[in-house]
């Protein structure tokens, strides 16, 4: 059945933007809320994103449902306690380093911002299906990511410090 | 752009990241409860725009799925209800509708006519049918009528254990797993057959047909055109039999995996 199929999607989707501990209910919504627009799904168009739209927006509209006093914490909060997978302890350590500034850079990224890199990188997504999933024309999402980037960049050259990120950098593309 | 290392930090951080797990089977319940619920709603509005009654229309159909959800049969039911539902619609809200009903693992989608199928492909294994038993998740269930196989085999990710039988009229393949899915395409509804203890459904039509493994939702294990094939449910487990052009015949051997108390 398609609930089973795309739950654990529709599920990461919901805490990526936010849904927190009512990523649950929220997924469960979603679905009665996509099976009650059946008709308004075009036949032949792509089934997930237009599924991820409708958890999108509605874990959204369960963070705006209130007791949420800090809504812009509440809504990167599932960044906490995301471990680095480096075997090598050496290499975790400053792995860890550069995980915990990209980690503090997209917290201070504007909520849109934030929105179009989660659908880009977090639901890999295309640009499309990002635009899909968004609502937004493909034009603003290419901008806003292009924005997001940039400014992802020099968040994390500010905490690492210019140097430290360029020789990085450079050591990267050797 | 693979190139740039703030690319490849996200990546890295996408696949770090910790999302607690979802009981799939569970949301599904949920959901069509959810909807059963909701139904009563729909009905109680007096003036229905066309899309509220294709939506009230569905929404007893999801009703009824729901009630049956507790029984076991819920999963061959849910599988007739949808074909009878998919005939009652227009075509587009048909396609959409028919992605969410199945017959147990199995996802039927309207898709165009396949012209013929070629007969299905002998399994290549070296597996004993106990060994490839042992392997997966599910007790397998063994179709009295054929004996037994020439030859057993175990999915990738151990969630599907195919046999196949090979004689003097072709290829006969049964491919049974259990929680996970193959999508068919097909261009008519299936027909239902009554197998006795459970219904199953018979698909009549050459047709293509996608298999999944439990890891990948994007991209099928097996991806080709398939024959006239019965689909029914043993437990928990779904059975596909290919290779029996037979109606009656593939309903025999399908009757044989429920007569052994499985």
């Amino acid at each position: 059945m398609l609930v089973r199929r795309y739950a654990a999607e529709a599920n990461r989707a919901a805490v990526v933007s936010g849904a927190g501990a009512d990523a649950e209910d929220v997924v469960q919504v979603a679905f009665v809320k996509a099976y009650q627009s059946l008709d308004r799904f075009r036949d032949g168009a792509p089934f997930r994103p237009w599924l991820l739209r409708i958890v999108v927006n509605e874990a959204r509209n369960a963070v705006r449902a209130g007791r949420r006093r800090d809504a812009a914490t509440e809504r990167a909060a599932w960044l906490d306690g995301v471990s680095t997978s480096d075997a090598d302890p050496a290499a975790a350590a400053v792995h860890a380093e550069s995980r915990s500034a990209l980690i503090a850079a997209l917290r201070q990224l504007p909520e849109a911002q934030r929105q179009v890199v989660v659908c880009r990188y977090f639901l890999d997504l295309d640009e499309r299906e990002a635009a899909t999933v968004l609502g937004w024309p493909r034009g603003t999402v290419k901008s806003r990511l292009h924005r997001a980037l940039t400014q992802l960049r020099r968040g994390l050259d500010e905490q690492l410090g210019g140097q430290d990120v360029a020789e990085r950098e450079a050591e990267h593309e050797r | 752009m693979n190139d740039d290392p703030l690319d490849t930090e996200l990546r890295a951080l996408a696949a770090d990241l910790d999302i607690p797990p979802i009981d799939e089977v569970a949301t599904a319940t949920v959901v069509m409860e959810r909807i059963a619920t909701a139904e009563a709603a729909f009905d109680s509005v007096p003036a229905l725009g066309r899309a509220a009654r294709l939506s009230a229309r569905a929404s007893t159909v999801a009703s009824a799925v729901a009630r049956m959800m507790r029984t076991r049969w819920r999963a061959v039911v849910a599988g007739l209800v949808a074909v009878l539902l998919a005939a009652a619609l227009t075509p587009p809200v048909r396609a959409a509708v028919a992605e969410w009903f199945g017959l147990g693992g199995v996802e039927v989608r309207p898709g165009p006519a396949v012209p013929s199928a070629p007969p299905p492909p002998a399994v290549v294994g070296e597996l004993g049918l106990d060994a490839a038993a042992g392997l997966v998740d599910f007790t397998p269930a063994l179709p009295a009528a054929l004996g037994e196989p020439d030859a057993v085999e175990v999915g990738s990710g151990r969630y599907r254990l195919s046999m196949s039988w090979v004689g003097a009229d072709g290829t006969v393949r049964l491919d049974q797993f259990a929680g996970s899915l193959a999508v068919k395409f097909v261009p008519d509804p299936a027909e239902p057959v009554d197998l006795g203890a459970v219904d199953g459904l018979w698909f009549a039509d050459p047709h293509a047909l996608n298999l999944y493994g439990m890891e990948s939702a994007d991209e099928p294990e097996i991806d080709r055109s398939a024959g006239p094939t019965l689909v029914w449910m043993v437990g928990e487990t779904t059975i596909r039999l290919e290779g029996v052009a037979d109606r009656d015949r593939a309903a025999e051997i399908a009757r044989s995996t429920l007569d052994d108390g499985t």
